[in-house]
Formats: structure tokens, C-alpha cells, sequence
């Protein structure tokens, strides 16, 4: 039996109070954590694309779920023999559709697909054909937020979250790296319902001691009272530890949460927790701000009146570097740390 | 099956009545077509709608819901009586089709959806292996102006959905005035047969030559597209062939009256010549 919202919810809820509660014992105000304290995660030297984990961990789990993949001439997936494999063309619509009925029929399906074509052109098929009746159809989406890069705002997808978290019953996945991709995509493809699962396109940090996902469960990766930094995706994240480390450096304790399901559900417990443990919230996400996760999190913490700084995307970007549309956005360490700064010093 | 048919339009007379009113003019053209469906080629239980055999219908016009209803009425899917609840509060059976009801597969009615979702049923019946199940799909001519319809018809044909019928209602209408005067498309078989499926045209009003030709298109290699040359608002006098059939409140009895006696005498109880009609 599938979990009901509101247990999923408590879960949550427990889940971060519990880790709020075991590291306000052992993390003093500010300054760097006390030795013996849990390990903060840390970014590896080496990159790698949570899409490219993606396309190598399918073919196994695609098989032993019994998953129909559907693909729209993505190149992101490698057909196996023993795989149903479709790749039904440059047809978002038809291919959400296709799963939909696939999955009327009793076959869980996945649809691969740009996540810039899928969640936008093929709302209304995701909206009425997947979301209402709760059908087990996973949709994948890459090149997530601003890792089009150069392929443009045509290939840019920063409007995917808030888009997705409109959804009733829709799960809304952001793995934080490689690894976390695998898990959430194999736990996407047990749930018992909907999922969007954004992916990026070219590498991506991957961080040593960051705990196993669990689709729903918000991370508390680093502990600190003052300012919660709650990020999602890669490059948000590995931004988000290192301006805690900056926050130490001028007194700040920094809690750093991990939200790689960022759906009203999971981010909204999140939300409701750190409103009580922390005296400002931050959240990032290579999103516009507008509907994404940083708003579910603070939706729910609205009650409490925790200031709220929201750094994500604005508008519409131009065709350049992932990197530098990041640093243009104002997404990277130095700029986020001086607005952080400036938020809780006003 | 006339007499089914005479049933059929009976209800969607009565569903009219309000308090919302219906699309009679888009129910009433497909009545002959869902007949034909349901009493004669659909390989269907009306004690296990789910039974995973099945053949699947799938109503992408799913305005013409009344009409769907109604059929499922007299298949037995639902009790006649609940006919009468149309758009009643605590009713399952809502203005577009409610997956509530025993038989309706899909909530459609944002047009342009039934044939992508019908792809998928056709391909997982072919799954199963052996002898297929069918899928049978109906749209309108005036939802063929959504262009998702033709990303879904170039999908069948090069998946090789050889049980997948998509059968067109082409009663000419749509909301405002004539499908053609609208958005004056290619002919309707010409569109189907230059996607490359198998097309035939047949009058969709005449049962005996439906069932003839829904047989064959579920037998036959390829999806096959039935474009059916139907009259909007059949059977209902003043109002058939006309736009202004599309959406009709009957709320009084002298209204409803007047729409039964246009219908003419009620259908003697014979059986369609030559054709079966599955108990």
C-alpha cells in the first residue's frame, strides 16, 4: 500500500526534526562544526552528469521493473535487448500519451524527453493524462534549468518546478548528484504514482558523504541554527555548502538542507521545520522562483515568519555557458554569500 | 440494433433536459456508430468492465459523452435509471466523460488526446501476445484541427498498430458553424490515408454496413481509419445538420416533446438484417 500524503508528510517532518534535533546538540552556534560531529558532505574533484547516470543505470532497472520506455529522439537512452524501447519521435504529446494508455493497461511506464519540450508543450497530456488519475508514468526531463547552455532559451527549462509542483498528486524529483540520480530513478520507478525526475545535461558536482535519498525525505546535510540554506540540484547544493563555510567564517551558523523532492509535499515539511529552528531561510534553486521549490518551502514557513530570501532564476536567460549563465544569474558562492549577508544584516 | 439505436437517442433526449442541458448534436451523430461498437463488435463484459481482454474504447470526442453514456445503459455497464442523473448533484455522469463510470476508459474531452492514449492501449493489448484485443477510438472531424491528433496518427502507423481503429465522426460541425467554413482542411480521408493508414469512408448512420466495416478494419493489418459520414444532431428534426445542435438545453416537456415527435415512430423490434448482435 502506498503511503498516504499525510503520513508522507509526518515522515518528512520526522525525518528533518529528528536531524534538526540530533545536531543542535552537538553543533555550536557558529564557526566551523566540533569535531566528531556528523561528516558535512564535500564536493569530489571529479564531475559527472546526473543525465549520463541516468543513460547508463536504465537498461538494468528498466528491465527489472518492467518499464516501457518511451523515448522522443533524446539520445539519452541506450536500448537493451529485454527492454520495451520506443522511441516514438520528435513527439512529446504522443509520447505521454502513448505511456499514459501503456499504463491503463497495467505497464508502469517512463517517458524520456528535453525537459524544456516535455514539461511545457506537453503540460496539458502530463496534467490530465498522468496527474489526474495517479498513473505510474515517470518522466524524465534533461537538460534541466540552465545546463542547455549554449543550445539557448529555447533549451533552457528553469520553468519545469513550478510548472510540475501545480500538479496534484505529481512527485517532483531533483537529484543532488550522479549517485542520487540512480536511487531516485529506481525509487521513481516503484512509486505508486507520477514522477518528474529532472536531470541536467553536461557534469555536475558529486559529493562524498551525502546520505542515500529517499523519494520525499528532505536532507539535513550540514547543521547550523542562524540561516537555513535549502538548495536543489547539484550545482545549488555544492553553492549552498560552501557559502556555509563562508557563513562560519563570519559567524553565521549555516544549516544546509538537501531537497531533492521539491513537490508541495516534501519541500512543504521542510519548510514548517526550519521555520522553527532556524532565524532565516534561504532557498536556491536553478529555477525561476516563481513556483519552484523555494516556494513550496516557504509556503509552508509563511505561518511562522521566518524571513525568506529566494535566489533562483528571474527571467529568461541567454544562449551561454552553464557556468556562466550560473554566475550571471547570480547562483555562484561570491554572490550568494554577499546577498545572504546583506539579508541578514538589513 | 435499431432499436438500441432509438434507445440510445431516447436518453440523450432525456440527459438534455437539464439542468446543464447537452451536446445533442455531437452525441446524436455518433449513436449508430457506438451501436455497432458495443452490440456487435466489441469483444466486451458488461459484468467485468476491467477484464483485462478486452477491447478498449476510447472517446476522444468526449463531449459526446451522453451519447457514450446512454449506450452503456443499454449494454448493461450502468442501470437505465441512472441515465436520468445527468449532471444531477451526487451524479457520476458529468457533461464530458467521468472515468467513474463502468466503461468509460479515459477522461477525455480536451480534444486532441484519445488517439496518443488509444496508441498506448493498442500497444500493450499487442503485448499480450496471440490474437490481439482492439482499440477502437472516436473523434470528431472538428478535433482533427488539434494537431496532437496527427503526431498520435504518425505514431500508429510507425509503431504498427495493426489493432488500433480510429473511427471519425464527420457530421461537418463544430461549436461555432461548419467545420469548413472554420478551418476548411484537406478532406477528411485524405488526411488519414496521407498518414499512410489504411482508409475507408461508410455511411455512419447505417448499422449494417458499420458492423461490416469495423469488422474489417479490427481484422486487417495497419491502423485503419473509418471516416463515417454522419449528420449532426441525426434524428432530432429541426435541429439536425445544423451548428445550433451542438449544445442544447431541453428544459421543458413541450421542448422534449417536440424533439420525440421529430424522431418519428419508434423503431419496430427487428434485428439489423445479417448481423449478429452479441447478447
Amino acid at each position: 500500500m502506498p503511503e498516504t500524503e499525510s503520513t508522507l508528510s509526518e515522515t518528512v517532518s520526522e525525518t528533518a526534526s529528528a536531524v534538526l534535533e540530533a545536531d543542535r546538540a552537538a553543533v555550536p552556534e557558529a564557526g566551523p562544526a566540533a569535531d566528531g560531529g556528523p561528516p558535512w558532505p564535500v564536493v569530489e574533484p571529479e564531475r559527472v552528469s546526473t543525465r549520463a547516470a541516468f543513460t547508463d543505470a536504465l537498461p538494468e532497472l528498466a528491465v527489472r521493473h518492467n518499464v516501457l520506455v518511451v523515448d522522443t529522439d533524446t539520445g539519452s537512452i541506450k536500448a537493451t535487448p529485454g527492454m520495451d524501447y520506443l522511441n516514438v519521435g520528435i513527439a512529446e504529446n504522443a509520447a505521454i500519451g502513448f505511456a499514459a494508455g501503456a499504463e491503463h493497461c497495467g505497464r508502469r511506464a517512463l517517458v524520456c524527453t528535453f525537459a524544456a519540450f516535455s514539461v511545457s508543450r506537453a503540460f496539458e497530456f502530463i496534467k490530465l493524462d498522468v496527474a489526474y488519475p495517479r498513473r505510474r508514468v515517470c518522466i524524465v526531463g534533461t537538460h534541466g534549468g540552465a545546463s542547455g547552455g549554449w543550445l539557448g532559451p529555447t533549451h533552457h527549462a528553469t520553468e519545469d518546478l513550478a510548472l510540475m509542483n501545480a500538479l496534484p498528486n505529481m512527485r517532483v524529483v531533483v537529484p543532488a548528484d550522479a549517485r542520487q540520480a540512480v536511487s531516485l530513478l529506481e525509487q521513481c520507478l516503484e512509486y505508486d504514482g507520477p514522477t518528474y525526475l529532472r536531470l541536467g545535461r553536461k557534469a555536475s558536482p558529486v559529493f562524498a558523504g551525502l546520505p542515500e535519498p529517499e523519494l520525499g525525505v528532505p536532507q539535513v546535510v550540514r547543521a547550523g541554527r542562524d540561516i537555513a540554506l535549502v538548495a536543489t540540484g547539484p550545482e545549488m547544493l555544492a553553492t549552498a555548502l560552501e557559502v556555509a563555510r563562508g557563513l562560519a567564517d563570519a559567524g553565521y551558523g549555516a544549516q544546509v538542507v538537501n531537497v531533492h523532492t521539491v513537490d508541495p509535499e516534501s519541500a512543504g515539511a521542510v519548510g514548517r521545520v526550519i521555520a522553527a529552528e532556524c532565524r532565516w531561510m534561504v532557498t536556491l534553486e536553478e529555477a525561476w522562483t516563481s513556483g519552484g521549490m523555494g516556494a513550496q518551502v516557504a509556503a509552508a514557513a509563511g505561518a511562522r515568519g521566518i524571513p525568506w530570501l529566494p535566489i533562483g532564476v528571474t527571467g529568461f536567460l541567454p544562449p551561454d555557458g552553464h557556468g556562466s549563465l550560473l554566475e550571471a544569474s547570480g547562483l555562484t558562492t561570491e554572490s550568494v554569500l554577499r546577498h545572504v549577508l546583506e539579508f541578514v544584516t538589513c | 440494433m435499431e432499436v438500441r439505436a432509438r434507445a440510445v437517442r431516447e436518453h440523450i433526449v432525456d440527459m438534455c433536459s437539464g439542468p446543464e442541458g447537452g451536446h445533442l448534436g455531437g452525441s446524436m451523430s455518433a449513436v449508430e456508430i457506438l451501436v455497432a461498437l458495443f452490440f456487435h463488435t466489441m469483444n466486451i463484459d458488461s459484468d467485468d468492465p476491467e477484464w483485462k481482454q478486452r477491447d478498449v474504447f476510447v472517446l476522444s470526442k468526449g463531449h459526446a459523452a451522453m451519447a457514450l453514456y446512454a449506450t452503456l445503459a443499454e449494454r448493461d455497464f450502468i442501470g437505465r435509471e441512472e441515465v436520468g442523473t445527468f449532471c444531477r448533484p451526487g451524479s457520476r455522469l458529468a457533461t464530458h466523460g467521468n472515468v467513474a463510470v463502468p466503461g468509460v476508459e479515459f477522461a477525455t474531452g480536451s480534444l486532441g488526446h484519445g488517439l496518443a492514449l488509444a496508441n498506448g492501449t493498442s500497444w500493450a493489448q499487442r503485448q499480450a501476445g496471440g490474437s490481439p484485443a482492439n482499440t477502437f477510438v472516436l473523434l470528431g472531424d472538428g478535433e482533427l484541427q488539434e494537431g496532437t491528433v496527427w503526431e498520435a496518427a504518425q505514431v500508429s502507423r510507425a509503431v504498427g498498430a495493426d489493432n488500433l481503429v480510429a473511427v471519425i465522426d464527420v457530421n461537418d460541425f463544430q461549436q461555432t458553424g461548419a467545420v469548413r467554413e472554420v478551418s476548411d482542411g484537406a478532406p477528411v480521408a485524405d488526411r488519414w490515408a496521407g498518414f499512410g493508414w489504411r482508409t475507408v469512408e461508410v455511411d455512419g448512420h447505417d448499422l449494417a454496413a458499420l458492423c461490416a466495416v469495423l469488422d474489417e478494419a479490427a481484422r486487417t493489418k495497419g491502423p485503419t481509419a473509418v471516416v463515417c459520414r454522419t449528420v449532426k444532431g441525426k434524428g432530432v428534426g429541426a435541429l439536425a445538420g445544423r451548428a445550433a445542435s451542438h449544445f442544447v438545453l431541453l428544459d421543458t416537456e413541450r421542448k422534449r416533446a417536440r424533439v420525440r415527435a421529430s424522431m418519428g415512430p419508434a423503431v419496430p423490434p427487428a434485428a439489423t438484417k445479417g448481423v449478429p448482435e452479441h447478447a
